[in-house]
């Protein structure tokens, strides 16, 4: 295992700096000229100053040399508007991780659950049904995602969007400018939401350890209802202890909406891929033997066919979870398009510097926001490869690659 | 083609692929769009008048003039003081106001109702199709070929090149496309992206990436059959290997990733419109912000019956080609059922 892990760890950090070189080369390719043709086109002898200091004058592989060495170290550069990028992905990263984190969780969960119900199905019209529910899901339009979920909420049984909407602008308050427009982006809520995630692993893994002495002191299973509500309590108990509960529950109805988004848009690829794994395994001959001891349809379904799903399942979401996080960022920013129908809402996240930030052309921060986007899919991606080995010890061993049964 | 075995593979294929209801749905839904792209120009040509139906220009609504009075009494001639204001600052009692409304929707001139400028609804989903195709094609054959290539020269030479092509698979993977298209969209070279652009460049990128890790390790599999042993001891070079032994069996893979690859293009194509960025093309993701964005001008303020139908039709398309690639996928892997 500890190979694996320091095998898979080198293969990713080689991978974060090609991908670095890669975002270099196409922000230099996409962007002909240079930043400061950008704010001063003008000025000729005070446009050789800037960019000498700079470096922009020197040939594109000492630029690069200097990114990746810069890179390396931690530094991000500044943005145009004069903030450090660091500075800024601090404060916006952990809004896109929560949603992120949580949003990939439900999905899974969801996905598989339903997967699990439809691949053991033998109705041939729910399952036709399902299916062609999830694949719509999974292709929806994003930003039309949002607009009806936001409608839904405004016109509907709730007030929730609304109220969440009002609640930005209450956190709004002190925040800084990304270039003309002013986008306020709320500052001083980092430490909440990293204590947030950290509270909803680690009550996950709590609530899934409790599961597992259970399960060895009284041989039989602990109902996944029960552990669900272990992990809600569990967070809700953390949060009141950190006397935070009123900002948290704040926190999480205003990123109801786009939690929602992305797990719609995601859950439906793992519902498919369950399904036809489950449909596969039905006539194995130790289904057959776990019927034959007895067992009830519910436990072979749960525990012996499942579980031979939950692999491709894993294998898929390794491939998929780029394009989650794609999704995130944009159903992100399609909350914060300013459209006739409400207010204008800058939703914090990352999809503020890469499309603000591009529309303002401030491109060391796009840069920046490709660079950070990229290590949440590549860190993302080790924690999924970690969990197959865990599962699967043909991997551990190197016998397999992780996207074999991806298909 | 005389081989009986080759016709019963195909044979086969088809009626696995025609057992998945689904699939056949999808392939009915590719064929409604096929038809939708092909009418529009016939229907601009013949039965739709050019001023009124053309998806970018077109314009239709009906004109009243109103005069002004205290009180109404006739509120089909007559408008009062406040409300006229709204068409015309100035108006006095006496004056003559022209009022502007558009169509109703669901009548035979406008079946899907018209947008905030009066645009036929119809007409702009029927022509979005045309470059929808073009974007969805060239990005599934290009992520098809392109995944291929690196795919089979990784899987097959091992080693070095094969460590290379992994690695900058996995850094292309990282790099998201949809976002990546976005960028290109807003710099300076976004007057070069047409659909076919845009298509090939995405295709690139994800058959670089995503198909062709996959595509690697089903090659590898492949590989590792006793087949292609007995082909290398009866003499076969590489290219013999690659082109008769390892390809056949790759291209089922390869057609469920391209026909898979779709929908992401579709959806990113549509997002860029969405955003403004290409607001002079038109497809189903500049209808969706144009409703959004323009002032509301019908009884209920959202614009449904553009926003509905351009995103039904963004959601479907990319939908028919998911579907039919999950029959794709029972040909290629067969279930056991």
């Amino acid at each position: 295992m500890r190979r694996f892990l320091v095998r898979r760890i080198l293969s990713s950090i080689i991978t974060l700096l090609l991908f670095a070189t890669l975002v270099f080369f196409l922000a230099n390719a996409l962007m002909p000229g240079d930043f400061t043709n950008n704010f001063m086109p003008g000025l000729g002898a005070q446009r050789q100053v800037l960019r000498e200091q700079l470096g922009l004058d020197r040939p594109l592989w000492a630029q690069w040399l200097r990114f990746m060495t810069s890179f390396v170290q931690g530094e991000f550069g500044v943005s145009n508007s004069g903030r450090p990028i660091l500075e800024i992905m601090l404060i916006l990263l952990p809004w896109t991780m929560l949603i992120f984190t949580f949003a990939v969780t439900v999905a899974f969960l969801f996905g598989h659950w339903l997967g699990r119900m439809v691949g053991w199905s033998r109705n041939k019209a729910v399952k036709g049904v399902i299916r062609f529910f999830a694949v719509t899901a999974h292709t929806a339009f994003p930003p039309i995602l949002t607009f009806l979920l936001a409608i839904g909420f405004v016109a509907g049984f709730s007030d929730l969007a609304w109220a969440a909407l009002q609640r930005v602008e209450d956190v709004d308050a002190g925040g800084f400018r990304i270039g003309r427009a002013a986008i306020s982006i709320p500052e001083g809520q980092e430490g909440i939401l990293w204590a947030m995630i950290a509270g909803l692993m680690g009550v996950g893994a709590v609530a899934l350890a409790v599961g597992w002495v259970f399960r060895r002191l009284t041989r039989r299973r602990l109902p996944g209802v029960v552990t669900l509500a272990i992990w809600v309590g569990g967070n809700a108990w953390f949060w009141s202890a950190l006397g935070e509960l009123p900002r948290a529950m704040d926190i999480l109805g205003l990123l109801l909406l786009p939690l929602l988004a992305v797990a719609i848009l995601a859950f439906g690829e793992i519902a498919l891929v369950v399904e036809s794994a489950m449909d596969g395994v039905r006539g194995e001959e130790y289904i057959l033997a776990a019927r034959a001891k007895g067992l009830s349809e519910v436990d072979i379904r749960d525990h012996h066919a499942a579980r031979v799903a939950l692999l491709p399942a894993l294998s898929k979401f390794v491939v998929s979870l780029p394009f989650v996080l794609t999704g995130l960022v944009i159903v992100e920013f399609s909350f914060s398009v300013p459209t006739q129908y409400g207010a204008t809402l800058y939703f914090p996240g990352l999809s503020i510097v890469l499309f603000r930030a591009l529309e303002a052309r401030d491109f060391p921060l796009v840069v920046g926001g490709l660079l950070f986007i990229g290590m949440i899919s590549i860190v993302a991606r080790i924690v999924i490869d970690v969990l197959h080995a865990v599962l699967d010890p043909r991997i551990r061993y190197g016998l397999e690659t992780e996207s074999e049964m991806a298909l | 083609m005389s081989d009986p075995r080759r016709r019963s593979w195909l044979a086969e294929a088809r009626s696995r692929f025609f057992a998945n209801r689904l699939a056949v749905f999808g392939l009915v839904l590719i064929g409604i769009f096929l038809i939708g792209a092909i009418s529009h120009p016939i229907l601009m040509a013949t039965v739709w008048e050019r001023d009124v139906y053309h998806p970018i220009y077109g314009h239709d609504s009906t004109e009243t003039e109103l005069t002004v009075v205290q009180a109404v009494t006739d509120p089909d001639t007559e408008i009062d003081v406040m409300n006229a204001r709204l068409y015309d600052p100035f108006a006095q009692p006496g004056d003559v106001v022209v009022r502007v409304t558009l169509p109703e929707p669901f009548t035979p001139e406008h079946p899907l109702g018209v947008d905030n400028l009066g645009r036929d609804v119809l007409s702009m989903v029927l022509a979005a199709a045309a470059p929808s195709f073009v974007v969805g094609l060239s990005a599934a054959i290009t992520t098809a070929i392109v995944g291929v290539i690196v795919a089979t020269i990784g899987a097959y030479f091992r080693r070095g090149t094969d460590a290379v092509l992994t690695q900058v698979s996995d850094a292309l993977l990282v790099l998201p496309a949809p976002l990546l298209m976005v960028i290109l969209g807003a710099g300076p070279l976004r007057d070069y992206i047409t659909p076919l652009v845009f298509g090939i460049l995405y295709g690139v990128v994800s058959g670089a990436g995503a198909a062709a890790i996959v595509l690697r390790s089903q090659a590898l599999t492949i590989l590792a059959r006793p087949f292609i042993d007995a082909a290398r001891v009866a003499g076969a070079g590489w290219k013999e290997i690659i082109l008769h032994h390892l390809l056949p069996h790759l291209v089922p893979v390869a057609a469920l990733y391209m026909l898979l690859g779709v929908s992401g293009a579709i959806v990113a194509d549509g997002f860029v419109s969405f955003l403004g960025f290409s607001d002079t093309r038109l497809n189903w993701g500049t209808i969706i912000f144009f409703a959004l964005s323009l002032p509301p001008s019908n009884s209920t303020g959202i614009p449904w019956e553009a926003l509905g139908s351009a995103a039904a039709a963004i959601t479907l398309f990319s939908a028919a080609f998911y579907l039919v690639g999950l029959g794709v996928r029972d040909i290629a892997r067969p279930r056991n059922s």
